[in-house]
Protein backbone atom coordinates (compact mmCIF):
# COMPACT_ATOMS: atom_id res chain seq x y z
CA UNK A 1 0.00 0.00 0.00
CA UNK A 2 1.41 3.65 -0.72
CA UNK A 3 1.07 5.43 2.93
CA UNK A 4 2.37 8.85 2.99
CA UNK A 5 4.29 9.79 5.82
CA UNK A 6 4.29 13.53 7.60
CA UNK A 7 6.78 14.53 9.72
CA UNK A 8 10.44 12.64 9.18
CA UNK A 9 11.81 13.01 13.02
CA UNK A 10 12.69 9.81 14.94
CA UNK A 11 9.25 8.63 14.64
CA UNK A 12 8.49 9.68 11.04
CA UNK A 13 11.90 7.67 10.03
CA UNK A 14 11.21 4.41 11.82
CA UNK A 15 8.22 4.68 10.65
CA UNK A 16 8.69 4.65 7.39
CA UNK A 17 11.34 2.66 7.85
CA UNK A 18 9.03 -0.49 9.24
CA UNK A 19 6.25 -0.25 6.88
CA UNK A 20 9.02 -0.72 3.96
CA UNK A 21 10.33 -3.84 5.78
CA UNK A 22 6.61 -4.31 5.42
CA UNK A 23 6.53 -4.18 2.26
CA UNK A 24 4.77 -0.90 1.85
CA UNK A 25 5.84 2.02 -0.43
CA UNK A 26 6.32 5.19 2.00
CA UNK A 27 6.33 8.52 0.68
CA UNK A 28 7.65 10.92 3.25
CA UNK A 29 7.41 14.82 3.69
CA UNK A 30 8.98 17.39 5.71
CA UNK A 31 10.05 20.61 6.15
CA UNK A 32 13.67 20.15 6.90
CA UNK A 33 16.23 19.23 4.69
CA UNK A 34 18.68 18.44 6.86
CA UNK A 35 16.07 15.72 8.05
CA UNK A 36 14.90 14.99 4.81
CA UNK A 37 18.32 14.32 3.85
CA UNK A 38 18.95 11.72 6.24
CA UNK A 39 15.64 10.21 4.97
CA UNK A 40 16.56 9.87 1.85
CA UNK A 41 20.18 8.36 2.36
CA UNK A 42 19.07 5.88 5.00
CA UNK A 43 16.13 4.60 3.50
CA UNK A 44 15.27 3.98 -0.06
CA UNK A 45 11.72 6.05 -0.56
CA UNK A 46 10.69 9.14 -2.17
CA UNK A 47 11.13 11.84 0.05
CA UNK A 48 9.48 15.49 -0.46
CA UNK A 49 10.76 18.36 1.40
CA UNK A 50 7.87 21.09 2.09
CA UNK A 51 5.48 21.86 4.03
CA UNK A 52 2.50 18.41 4.70
CA UNK A 53 -0.27 20.61 5.73
CA UNK A 54 -0.46 22.52 2.15
CA UNK A 55 -2.83 20.90 -1.12
CA UNK A 56 -0.09 21.53 -3.35
CA UNK A 57 2.89 19.79 -1.07
CA UNK A 58 0.84 16.50 -0.60
CA UNK A 59 -0.28 16.32 -4.23
CA UNK A 60 3.43 16.31 -5.71
CA UNK A 61 3.73 13.70 -3.07
CA UNK A 62 1.54 11.79 -4.78
CA UNK A 63 -1.41 11.80 -1.76
CA UNK A 64 -4.27 10.87 -4.09
CA UNK A 65 -2.92 7.58 -4.90
CA UNK A 66 -2.31 6.46 -1.14
CA UNK A 67 -4.46 4.48 0.97
CA UNK A 68 -3.43 5.78 4.03
CA UNK A 69 -1.70 9.39 5.96
CA UNK A 70 0.25 9.18 8.62
CA UNK A 71 1.02 12.60 10.36
CA UNK A 72 3.17 12.29 12.84
CA UNK A 73 5.15 15.45 13.46
CA UNK A 74 5.70 16.55 17.22
CA UNK A 75 2.98 18.99 16.86
CA UNK A 76 -0.63 18.11 17.14
CA UNK A 77 -2.21 20.94 14.75
CA UNK A 78 0.04 20.59 12.02
CA UNK A 79 -1.01 16.24 12.44
CA UNK A 80 -4.49 17.74 12.16
CA UNK A 81 -4.18 19.88 9.45
CA UNK A 82 -2.37 17.34 7.16
CA UNK A 83 -5.04 14.61 8.07
CA UNK A 84 -7.49 17.25 7.31
CA UNK A 85 -6.67 18.52 3.69
CA UNK A 86 -5.54 14.57 3.33
CA UNK A 87 -9.12 13.55 3.63
CA UNK A 88 -11.03 16.45 2.10
CA UNK A 89 -9.24 17.04 -1.11
CA UNK A 90 -7.65 14.00 -1.76
CA UNK A 91 -9.91 11.44 -0.16
CA UNK A 92 -7.37 9.66 1.09
CA UNK A 93 -8.97 6.55 2.99
CA UNK A 94 -7.53 6.09 6.46
CA UNK A 95 -5.93 8.88 8.18
CA UNK A 96 -3.65 8.59 11.52
CA UNK A 97 -2.48 11.33 13.63
CA UNK A 98 -0.13 10.76 16.34
CA UNK A 99 -1.17 13.06 19.28
CA UNK A 100 1.17 14.48 22.14
CA UNK A 101 -1.45 16.36 24.32
CA UNK A 102 -3.70 13.41 25.40
CA UNK A 103 -6.60 15.65 25.40
CA UNK A 104 -6.02 16.36 21.71
CA UNK A 105 -7.20 12.37 20.92
CA UNK A 106 -10.66 13.04 20.85
CA UNK A 107 -10.59 16.43 19.26
CA UNK A 108 -8.42 15.51 16.15
CA UNK A 109 -11.27 11.93 16.00
CA UNK A 110 -14.44 14.56 16.46
CA UNK A 111 -12.51 16.68 13.83
CA UNK A 112 -12.38 13.84 11.07
CA UNK A 113 -9.13 12.57 12.16
CA UNK A 114 -9.70 8.48 11.59
CA UNK A 115 -7.22 6.99 13.99
CA UNK A 116 -5.36 9.74 16.90
CA UNK A 117 -2.69 7.94 18.74
CA UNK A 118 -0.89 9.15 21.68
CA UNK A 119 2.41 7.72 23.22
CA UNK A 120 1.57 9.41 26.22
CA UNK A 121 -1.86 7.72 26.83
CA UNK A 122 -0.35 4.34 25.96
CA UNK A 123 2.83 4.49 28.24
CA UNK A 124 1.09 6.04 31.35
CA UNK A 125 -1.42 3.24 31.19
CA UNK A 126 1.59 0.29 30.54
CA UNK A 127 2.98 2.48 33.50
CA UNK A 128 0.28 2.27 35.94
CA UNK A 129 -0.81 -1.60 35.29
CA UNK A 130 3.07 -1.88 36.23
CA UNK A 131 2.97 -0.73 39.22
CA UNK A 132 -0.63 -2.14 40.10
CA UNK A 133 0.03 -5.16 41.30
CA UNK A 134 1.46 -8.53 39.40
CA UNK A 135 -2.09 -10.51 39.42
CA UNK A 136 -3.25 -8.35 37.66
CA UNK A 137 -2.72 -8.76 32.88
CA UNK A 138 -4.40 -6.44 30.45
CA UNK A 139 -5.95 -9.02 27.87
CA UNK A 140 -7.32 -6.37 25.76
CA UNK A 141 -7.57 -2.67 25.29
CA UNK A 142 -11.09 -1.51 24.60
CA UNK A 143 -12.75 2.02 23.69
CA UNK A 144 -10.11 3.77 22.63
CA UNK A 145 -7.68 2.67 25.36
CA UNK A 146 -10.31 3.88 28.40
CA UNK A 147 -11.47 0.33 29.09
CA UNK A 148 -10.08 -3.27 29.38
CA UNK A 149 -10.49 -6.81 29.24
CA UNK A 150 -8.16 -7.75 32.25
CA UNK A 151 -7.12 -11.16 33.99
CA UNK A 152 -7.07 -10.65 37.70
CA UNK A 153 -5.60 -13.64 40.06
CA UNK A 154 -7.94 -13.79 43.43
CA UNK A 155 -5.18 -14.47 45.84
CA UNK A 156 -4.66 -16.31 48.81
CA UNK A 157 -6.00 -14.55 51.96
CA UNK A 158 -8.65 -12.69 49.99
CA UNK A 159 -11.20 -11.10 52.34
CA UNK A 160 -14.44 -12.07 50.21
CA UNK A 161 -12.80 -15.91 49.65
CA UNK A 162 -16.45 -17.59 50.01
CA UNK A 163 -18.77 -14.85 49.38
CA UNK A 164 -20.98 -14.65 46.20
CA UNK A 165 -20.57 -12.10 44.08
CA UNK A 166 -23.91 -10.11 44.96
CA UNK A 167 -22.46 -10.43 48.40
CA UNK A 168 -19.23 -8.55 47.50
CA UNK A 169 -18.88 -4.91 46.68
CA UNK A 170 -18.25 -4.85 42.79
CA UNK A 171 -17.54 -1.32 41.87
CA UNK A 172 -20.12 0.30 39.45
CA UNK A 173 -18.28 -0.07 35.60
CA UNK A 174 -17.08 -3.13 36.18
CA UNK A 175 -18.42 -6.50 35.21
CA UNK A 176 -16.95 -10.02 36.06
CA UNK A 177 -17.42 -11.93 32.98
CA UNK A 178 -16.01 -15.62 34.09
CA UNK A 179 -14.12 -17.53 36.73
CA UNK A 180 -12.18 -20.33 35.93
CA UNK A 181 -11.41 -22.40 38.76
CA UNK A 182 -9.43 -25.67 38.34
CA UNK A 183 -9.36 -25.60 34.44
CA UNK A 184 -12.85 -25.09 34.40
CA UNK A 185 -14.53 -21.89 33.05
CA UNK A 186 -17.76 -20.53 34.75
CA UNK A 187 -20.39 -17.87 33.49
CA UNK A 188 -20.76 -16.35 36.87
CA UNK A 189 -24.36 -14.82 38.09
CA UNK A 190 -25.13 -13.01 41.41
CA UNK A 191 -24.88 -16.27 43.47
CA UNK A 192 -21.31 -17.50 42.14
CA UNK A 193 -19.23 -17.22 44.66
CA UNK A 194 -15.49 -16.14 44.64
CA UNK A 195 -12.68 -18.25 45.65
CA UNK A 196 -8.70 -18.01 46.52
CA UNK A 197 -6.97 -18.66 43.27
CA UNK A 198 -9.65 -17.96 40.77
CA UNK A 199 -8.91 -16.19 37.73
CA UNK A 200 -11.23 -14.03 37.26
CA UNK A 201 -11.76 -12.09 33.24
CA UNK A 202 -12.45 -8.68 34.53
CA UNK A 203 -14.22 -5.77 32.01
CA UNK A 204 -14.47 -2.55 33.62
CA UNK A 205 -13.73 0.96 32.56
CA UNK A 206 -10.01 1.79 33.64
CA UNK A 207 -10.95 4.49 36.52
CA UNK A 208 -13.36 1.60 37.38
CA UNK A 209 -10.22 -0.62 37.44
CA UNK A 210 -8.63 1.05 39.93
CA UNK A 211 -11.21 0.96 42.44
CA UNK A 212 -11.80 -3.11 41.95
CA UNK A 213 -7.97 -3.48 42.86
CA UNK A 214 -8.16 -1.17 45.34
CA UNK A 215 -11.52 -2.58 47.01
CA UNK A 216 -10.11 -6.04 46.76
CA UNK A 217 -6.59 -5.20 48.45
CA UNK A 218 -5.39 -7.16 45.51
CA UNK A 219 -1.70 -6.74 45.85
CA UNK A 220 -0.01 -10.33 46.00
CA UNK A 221 2.55 -11.73 43.77
CA UNK A 222 1.58 -13.83 41.01
CA UNK B 1 -21.04 40.64 23.42
CA UNK B 2 -18.38 38.77 24.84
CA UNK B 3 -15.33 37.77 22.60
CA UNK B 4 -11.90 36.05 22.59
CA UNK B 5 -9.59 36.46 21.26
CA UNK B 6 -6.88 33.67 20.47
CA UNK B 7 -3.25 35.05 19.86
CA UNK B 8 -2.18 38.59 20.94
CA UNK B 9 0.65 39.53 18.66
CA UNK B 10 0.40 42.71 16.87
CA UNK B 11 -2.98 41.62 15.12
CA UNK B 12 -4.43 40.26 18.54
CA UNK B 13 -3.10 43.46 20.47
CA UNK B 14 -4.72 45.46 17.32
CA UNK B 15 -7.82 43.88 17.45
CA UNK B 16 -8.52 44.11 20.97
CA UNK B 17 -7.65 47.73 21.46
CA UNK B 18 -10.53 48.40 18.69
CA UNK B 19 -13.09 45.59 20.51
CA UNK B 20 -12.44 47.53 24.06
CA UNK B 21 -13.22 50.87 22.83
CA UNK B 22 -16.40 49.82 20.90
CA UNK B 23 -17.85 48.46 24.23
CA UNK B 24 -17.38 44.86 24.21
CA UNK B 25 -16.31 42.15 26.97
CA UNK B 26 -12.97 41.03 25.44
CA UNK B 27 -10.76 37.81 26.61
CA UNK B 28 -7.46 37.10 25.19
CA UNK B 29 -5.29 33.83 25.73
CA UNK B 30 -1.28 33.36 24.44
CA UNK B 31 1.18 30.85 24.56
CA UNK B 32 3.13 33.55 26.01
CA UNK B 33 2.77 35.74 29.01
CA UNK B 34 5.01 38.30 27.49
CA UNK B 35 2.76 38.99 24.97
CA UNK B 36 -0.03 39.47 27.25
CA UNK B 37 2.41 41.47 29.31
CA UNK B 38 2.05 44.32 26.50
CA UNK B 39 -1.67 44.39 26.79
CA UNK B 40 -0.97 46.28 30.02
CA UNK B 41 0.73 49.13 28.69
CA UNK B 42 -2.01 50.23 26.21
CA UNK B 43 -3.76 53.49 27.01
CA UNK B 44 -6.46 53.05 28.58
CA UNK B 45 -5.21 49.62 29.44
CA UNK B 46 -7.13 46.43 29.22
CA UNK B 47 -9.63 45.87 31.09
CA UNK B 48 -10.51 42.12 30.41
CA UNK B 49 -9.35 38.56 31.04
CA UNK B 50 -6.22 37.66 29.70
CA UNK B 51 -5.05 33.93 30.27
CA UNK B 52 -1.43 32.40 29.31
CA UNK B 53 -2.09 28.82 27.76
CA UNK B 54 -1.88 26.42 24.73
CA UNK B 55 -4.55 27.92 22.35
CA UNK B 56 -5.60 24.99 20.97
CA UNK B 57 -5.97 23.10 24.44
CA UNK B 58 -9.60 22.62 25.44
CA UNK B 59 -9.19 23.59 29.53
CA UNK B 60 -6.94 26.40 28.17
CA UNK B 61 -10.04 28.04 26.31
CA UNK B 62 -12.54 26.64 29.01
CA UNK B 63 -10.67 28.81 31.43
CA UNK B 64 -10.92 31.66 29.22
CA UNK B 65 -14.57 31.45 28.72
CA UNK B 66 -15.04 30.03 25.39
CA UNK B 67 -17.93 28.26 26.67
CA UNK B 68 -19.63 32.04 27.40
CA UNK B 69 -18.24 33.52 23.91
CA UNK B 70 -20.64 34.90 21.16
CA UNK B 71 -17.63 35.30 19.15
CA UNK B 72 -13.96 33.64 18.49
CA UNK B 73 -11.00 34.96 16.32
CA UNK B 74 -7.87 32.78 16.06
CA UNK B 75 -5.69 35.10 15.18
CA UNK B 76 -1.74 33.60 15.98
CA UNK B 77 0.77 33.85 13.68
CA UNK B 78 0.61 30.20 13.01
CA UNK B 79 -2.13 29.50 10.46
CA UNK B 80 -2.31 25.59 11.87
CA UNK B 81 -2.56 26.58 15.64
CA UNK B 82 -5.31 29.15 14.22
CA UNK B 83 -7.08 26.43 11.64
CA UNK B 84 -7.56 24.12 15.02
CA UNK B 85 -8.31 26.50 17.19
CA UNK B 86 -11.32 27.58 15.05
CA UNK B 87 -12.65 24.04 14.68
CA UNK B 88 -12.14 23.72 18.24
CA UNK B 89 -14.46 26.44 18.99
CA UNK B 90 -16.98 25.63 16.71
CA UNK B 91 -17.32 21.79 16.60
CA UNK B 92 -16.20 20.72 20.81
CA UNK B 93 -17.32 24.01 22.18
CA UNK B 94 -20.22 25.04 20.06
CA UNK B 95 -19.23 28.52 19.01
CA UNK B 96 -21.45 29.86 15.64
CA UNK B 97 -19.52 32.49 15.09
CA UNK B 98 -15.95 31.81 14.94
CA UNK B 99 -13.38 33.38 12.33
CA UNK B 100 -9.64 32.37 11.52
CA UNK B 101 -6.78 34.30 10.46
CA UNK B 102 -5.02 32.21 7.55
CA UNK B 103 -2.07 33.61 6.06
CA UNK B 104 -0.72 30.82 3.74
CA UNK B 105 -3.55 31.70 0.87
CA UNK B 106 -3.90 28.01 -0.50
CA UNK B 107 -4.38 27.08 2.77
CA UNK B 108 -7.18 29.80 3.25
CA UNK B 109 -8.61 28.61 -0.45
CA UNK B 110 -8.95 25.00 1.46
CA UNK B 111 -10.73 25.88 4.58
CA UNK B 112 -12.77 28.54 3.35
CA UNK B 113 -14.32 26.21 0.34
CA UNK B 114 -14.45 22.52 1.89
CA UNK B 115 -14.84 23.20 5.28
CA UNK B 116 -16.83 26.37 5.42
CA UNK B 117 -14.71 28.43 7.91
CA UNK B 118 -15.01 32.01 7.76
CA UNK B 119 -11.38 33.29 6.95
CA UNK B 120 -9.13 36.52 6.35
CA UNK B 121 -5.86 36.19 4.79
CA UNK B 122 -3.64 39.02 5.74
CA UNK B 123 -1.67 37.89 2.77
CA UNK B 124 -4.12 38.44 0.48
CA UNK B 125 -5.48 41.84 1.38
CA UNK B 126 -1.56 43.10 2.23
CA UNK B 127 -0.94 42.09 -1.65
CA UNK B 128 -4.07 43.91 -2.95
CA UNK B 129 -3.47 47.09 -0.75
CA UNK B 130 -0.06 47.44 -2.22
CA UNK B 131 -1.23 46.60 -5.52
CA UNK B 132 -3.76 49.15 -5.59
CA UNK B 133 -1.48 51.77 -4.22
CA UNK B 134 1.01 50.87 -7.09
CA UNK B 135 -1.17 50.63 -9.88
CA UNK B 136 -3.42 52.82 -9.37
CA UNK B 137 -3.57 56.64 -10.96
CA UNK B 138 -3.11 59.56 -7.64
CA UNK B 139 -6.47 60.91 -6.45
CA UNK B 140 -8.48 58.20 -6.05
CA UNK B 141 -10.15 56.52 -3.36
CA UNK B 142 -11.07 52.85 -2.12
CA UNK B 143 -12.70 51.51 0.34
CA UNK B 144 -13.14 47.60 1.12
CA UNK B 145 -15.94 45.63 1.66
CA UNK B 146 -16.13 42.55 3.79
CA UNK B 147 -18.74 39.60 2.75
CA UNK B 148 -17.96 36.08 4.96
CA UNK B 149 -14.07 35.35 3.91
CA UNK B 150 -14.26 37.30 0.46
CA UNK B 151 -13.00 41.27 0.58
CA UNK B 152 -14.11 43.16 -2.19
CA UNK B 153 -12.62 46.40 -3.12
CA UNK B 154 -14.30 49.97 -4.71
CA UNK B 155 -11.96 52.30 -5.87
CA UNK B 156 -12.99 55.99 -7.11
CA UNK B 157 -11.17 57.24 -9.72
CA UNK B 158 -11.95 60.62 -12.06
CA UNK B 159 -13.46 60.11 -14.96
CA UNK B 160 -11.25 60.79 -18.52
CA UNK B 161 -12.27 63.88 -20.57
CA UNK B 162 -12.71 61.32 -23.03
CA UNK B 163 -16.00 59.75 -21.47
CA UNK B 164 -17.66 63.36 -20.86
CA UNK B 165 -21.42 62.86 -21.72
CA UNK B 166 -20.71 59.44 -22.86
CA UNK B 167 -22.39 56.57 -21.64
CA UNK B 168 -20.69 55.23 -18.54
CA UNK B 169 -21.11 51.85 -20.33
CA UNK B 170 -18.35 52.62 -22.10
CA UNK B 171 -16.06 53.04 -19.39
CA UNK B 172 -13.08 50.69 -19.44
CA UNK B 173 -11.83 49.21 -15.84
CA UNK B 174 -8.21 49.70 -15.57
CA UNK B 175 -7.01 46.07 -15.61
CA UNK B 176 -8.75 42.42 -15.67
CA UNK B 177 -10.87 41.62 -12.62
CA UNK B 178 -12.30 44.87 -12.45
CA UNK B 179 -16.08 45.93 -13.05
CA UNK B 180 -17.61 49.48 -13.45
CA UNK B 181 -19.97 49.86 -10.76
CA UNK B 182 -21.04 53.00 -10.74
CA UNK B 183 -20.60 56.70 -10.92
CA UNK B 184 -20.01 59.16 -8.63
CA UNK B 185 -21.41 63.21 -9.37
CA UNK B 186 -19.45 65.89 -7.78
CA UNK B 187 -22.11 66.80 -5.25
CA UNK B 188 -21.30 63.05 -4.06
CA UNK B 189 -24.38 61.21 -4.95
CA UNK B 190 -24.12 57.72 -6.82
CA UNK B 191 -25.66 56.38 -9.42
CA UNK B 192 -25.24 52.54 -10.34
CA UNK B 193 -24.09 51.28 -13.58
CA UNK B 194 -27.07 49.58 -13.97
CA UNK B 195 -29.16 52.70 -14.44
CA UNK B 196 -27.54 53.72 -17.88
CA UNK B 197 -26.21 56.81 -16.37
CA UNK B 198 -24.03 59.67 -18.55
CA UNK B 199 -20.68 60.67 -17.31
CA UNK B 200 -20.67 64.49 -16.38
CA UNK B 201 -17.44 66.83 -15.89
CA UNK B 202 -15.90 66.12 -11.95
CA UNK B 203 -17.97 62.45 -11.72
CA UNK B 204 -15.71 60.02 -10.29
CA UNK B 205 -15.81 56.20 -12.12
CA UNK B 206 -16.33 53.78 -9.26
CA UNK B 207 -14.79 50.09 -9.81
CA UNK B 208 -15.15 47.19 -8.38
CA UNK B 209 -12.99 44.31 -8.10
CA UNK B 210 -12.21 41.16 -5.52
CA UNK B 211 -9.16 41.86 -2.95
CA UNK B 212 -9.67 38.35 -1.91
Amino acid sequence: MRVCIVGGGNVGFYLAKTLSENGHAPVLIDENPALCRRVADSLDLTVVCGDGTLAEVQEGAGVANCGALAAVTGRDEINLIACQVAKQVFKVRRTVARVTNPKNTAVLKALGVDTAVSATDNLTQLIEREVETNAIRQLLALAGGTASLTEVLVPEGFAHAGKTLAQIAVPKDVVIVSITRAGELLIPRGDTRVMENDKLVVLAKNTAFHSLAKSWRLSSER
Amino acid sequence: MNILIIGCGRVGRRLVGVLERLGHDVSVVDAEAANLGLLRETEPPFSGMALTGVPIDGDVLRSAGIEDCDVVAAVTDDDNINLMAAQIAQKVFGVSHVIARVEDPSRKEVYTERFGLRIVCGTNLTAQGLLAGILQEEDSETQCVVFGSSTANFSAVPAPRALYNRPLAEASPPRAGMQVFGVQRANGTMELACTGPLVHVDDRIVFAEMAD
